[in-house]
């Protein structure tokens, strides 16, 4: 009996763990809600005040029920001003608005509305497509709203689900751009004239920003790791796409991507602009020991609000000197989704909501300028408002060499980085020798995954290989 | 062999009154999460859903051809057999030690103890920071005495002895107390008696203190292996990052199978293979287990 208890233990330690991991979190944390107006559609006869161009609202349209609403803890700032106006439009409606925290926000919508208890609309990320889309937890827009957001926003049609609906579209698009940090810059004598327009003479630049003692590097002329996104736009910046058409293939074992990617190593391993080891790129640049990095614009929020006082700068990616132009990962931000156990009623409200969202300017300027986005909304796109903000500038200039590539799966950052930027970079191994085993690993996340790229669908498709 | 007096009908049904409560917990909340498991691993199983697809062994057949669950097997048990190893040993002789001081006493459990009870998670925080190759504390002091440290976490060959490092001062404090407690409990009159027939220092330890507290011993590694086989949340603090890219990182040297399992169920929601691993977990820390108390209990008193 006694010799049985060890096993048993075992068994009960082994699976009582995994097993808890998987039991549904019940919910934390909840936020107020605000805010109302009247009316939304798009064909019934006006009560109130129309807003918007071709998805209208109508601030006097009668509505009444009860909707919940999530939506992450930090954005908060920018959304809430949405919810006290749709509350003060639709007085009879009640709005139940629960902010969660950025790291549960993910592990609990799946699970909350899978377990019928979750919101009528939330927030939601493209990059959880596949998890929430397809396994068929969200509720596609109505045709009346996607016809009519197809007039107001641009590449509606690039975010539709492999079932052809829209679930959500792209509120704004952001894509990797440089950021550097003033004061080193000018104490290196460098000025704004001095912004490079290749790689190559970046690479100048960021030897002369290095800053070392002895052989121990003190400030990093050039910081990219951990690179799980940056090494995606090595792809598109040598003029290659990322998948085969039917998304079941990695595209990286080529020349043009090997000689891209062997330019960044080069910049570590060769010009010593930075250590493998040395602190990740975001924490380092924060604390003033890299004096450029490469990340998307929401990090230049997080700069304005952690170090309202740091003096920043951001210039678009470059080019290679042997292309034309540069070629960039749009990561959008999108629209609000819709739960897909929203009954009839629910839906409408839902919709309602969303409605005001889209119709506006005011919540979509918001939404763009604290995220730092390009706004896909057509009525903002000469926005002086959006055009004065330095990130979102850079965005809006280079925009139209931004290529949305899909929903791509999440596992696909961890492999590129443990397949095959670490090997190279921590170990010595050859590009040549670390591509085939990445590909292969990411081929092997691909094979059990349901989607489709849109790079072939970008209006620049056509100069990519 | 004397059998106990039978029990009356009154206290039988005190007796079972007693045990059913427990025995229904037991089963929704241990029993049937392991039964669920073991079902799911036959199927494609999206939990978001609840659809379940009957794949048969499919799951089992992929875990085999699996080579980065062969590459956490190997991590797992590297980890587990040189940091219960170290540990145990290590934990013996500061017992030993500690139990021959007659003052403060409470002060040096207290201090081995302390890392035990302290947050896993914020703990291997702390470490990850102390630890960066380049701008961290230790290799901070280590320069100052013209050392060049290495490249602790970051580093593929460094990487999993730094974890095993960290385990070890994290769960010091709780082997260390066992042997205490056991070392304290062995009679005065035994060892006199030993040392009166001429067993004193090192045959002292080997012939009368080491068997005595074999069961003891026993215990300590077969918890402590049932703990390390599973081990993910120390690695997630120590390696992770905001993307999740470097976790069980560099080039998956401190990817555990415990680890795996999570990655597999929660990240790529794959809960039918997730489960397959799982139960291939359990059957090797089932074996493990059986193997370690045939050996270590070669006199029955365990």
């Amino acid at each position: 009996m006694k010799k049985l208890l060890a096993p048993l233990l075992a068994c009960v330690l082994l699976i009582g763990t995994f097993a808890a991991c998987s039991n549904n979190p019940s919910e934390s944390s909840s936020g107020s809600g605000s805010g109302t107006s009247s009316g939304g559609g798009t064909s019934e006869e006006p009560k109130g005040e129309i807003i918007g161009e071709n998805v209208q609202f109508d601030t006097g349209k009668e509505m009444e029920g009860e909707l919940n609403v999530w939506f992450y803890e930090d954005g908060k700032r920018f959304i809430q001003p949405l919810f006290d106006d749709y509350q003060k439009y639709r007085p009879n409606v009640k709005l139940n608005v629960t902010y969660v925290a950025w790291g549960d926000y993910w592990t609990k919508i799946p699970v909350e509305v899978s377990g019928g208890n979750g919101p009528d609309v939330f927030y939601f990320h493209n990059s959880y497509q596949n998890l929430m889309v397809d396994s068929g937890l969200m509720k596609p827009y109505s045709d009346e709203l996607v016809e009519a957001l197809r007039k107001d926003y641009k590449g509606v049609d690039s975010y539709a689900a492999l079932d052809g609906n829209i679930y959500y579209i792209a509120t704004g698009g952001g894509h990797g751009v440089i950021y550097y940090n003033k004061a080193l810059w000018a104490d290196a004598g460098l000025t704004e004239e001095d912004i490079p327009e290749t790689w190559e003479e970046f690479r100048e630049i960021a030897m002369q920003l290095t800053q070392k003692e002895g052989d121990s590097i003190k400030v990093a002329g050039f910081n990219y790791t951990p690179a799980s996104a940056f090494i995606n736009d090595w792809s598109l910046l040598s003029g290659r796409f990322l998948f085969s058409e039917d998304g079941k293939q990695l595209l990286f074992d080529n020349d043009d991507f090997k000689k891209s990617m062997q330019f960044f190593v080069d910049m570590y391993l060769v010009d010593g602009i930075c250590s493998p080891t040395f602190p990740d790129a975001e924490q380092s640049f924060k604390d003033g020991t890299s004096a450029m990095i490469w990340n998307h614009p929401y990090f230049a929020g997080i700069l304005r609000g952690e170090l309202p006082d740091f003096e920043f700068g951001v210039f678009p990616q470059p080019r290679f000197e042997d292309k034309e132009r540069n070629w960039h990962y749009n990561n959008p931000d999108v629209s609000m989704g819709i739960n897909a156990q929203c009954d009839e009623k629910q839906t409408e409200l839902a919709e309602d909501l969303l409605t005001l969202f889209f119709a506006s300017d005011k919540y979509m300027l918001d939404w763009c300028k604290e995220q730092c986005l390009a706004p896909t909304k057509i009525s903002l796109e000469d926005n002086e408002e959006l055009a004065s903000d330095p990130v979102i500038k850079v965005l809006m200039e280079d925009y139209d060499n931004s290529i949305y590539v899909g929903p791509t799966p999440n596992q696909m950052g961890q492999d590129l980085v443990q397949t095959l930027l670490d090997p190279v970079l921590l170990s010595g191994v050859s590009i040549d020798e670390a591509l085939p085993n990445a590909v292969a690993k990411v081929n092997q996340t691909l094979a059990d995954y349901n989607w489709k790229p849109a790079e072939c669908d970008s209006a620049i498709a056509d100069e990519l290989k | 062999m004397k059998r106990g007096k039978s029990l009356t009908f009154k206290q039988t049904l005190f007796a079972w009154s007693a045990v059913i409560p427990c025995f229904i917990v037991i089963c929704i909340f241990v029993l049937s999460p392991i039964i669920q498991t073991f079902y799911g691993s036959f199927f494609n199983w999206n939990a978001l859903t609840g659809k379940m697809t009957f794949n048969g062994f499919d799951n089992y057949s992929n875990a085999f051809k699996d080579p980065l669950l062969g590459k956490t097997l190997l991590n797992t048990f590297y980890l587990t057999f040189f940091a219960v190893l170290i540990k145990t040993i290590l934990a013996f002789f500061v017992a030993m030690a500690v139990s021959s001081v007659k003052k403060v006493q409470g002060l040096y459990r207290s201090i081995f103890f302390l890392p035990t009870i302290c947050t896993m998670i914020a703990t291997a925080y702390v470490f990850r920071f102390l630890l960066q190759p380049e701008a961290g504390t230790i290799n901070g002091y280590l320069a100052a005495l013209g050392i060049s440290g290495p490249g602790w976490l970051l580093d593929p060959n460094w990487a999993m002895p730094t974890v095993i490092l960290f385990t070890i001062w994290k769960d010091f404090g709780y082997v260390f107390l066992i042997f205490l407690a056991g070392v304290q409990g062995i009679s005065k009159d035994v060892v006199e008696a030993a040392m009166i027939d001429g067993a004193t220092g090192f045959k002292k330890v080997r012939y009368v203190i080491l068997p005595l507290l074999r069961p003891i011993t026993v215990y300590n590694v077969v918890t402590q292996v049932i703990g390390l086989l599973q081990i993910f949340i120390s690695i997630v603090g120590l390696t992770g990052d905001s993307s999740n890219a470097s976790t069980g990182g560099p080039m998956y040297s401190t990817t555990t199978t415990g680890l795996y399992i999570y990655q597999q169920a929660f990240i790529s929601y794959k809960l039918g293979y997730a489960s397959a691993i799982a139960v291939i977990l359990f059957v090797i820390i089932m074996v493990f287990t059986l193997l370690q108390i045939k050996f270590g209990d070669r006199k029955g008193d365990f």
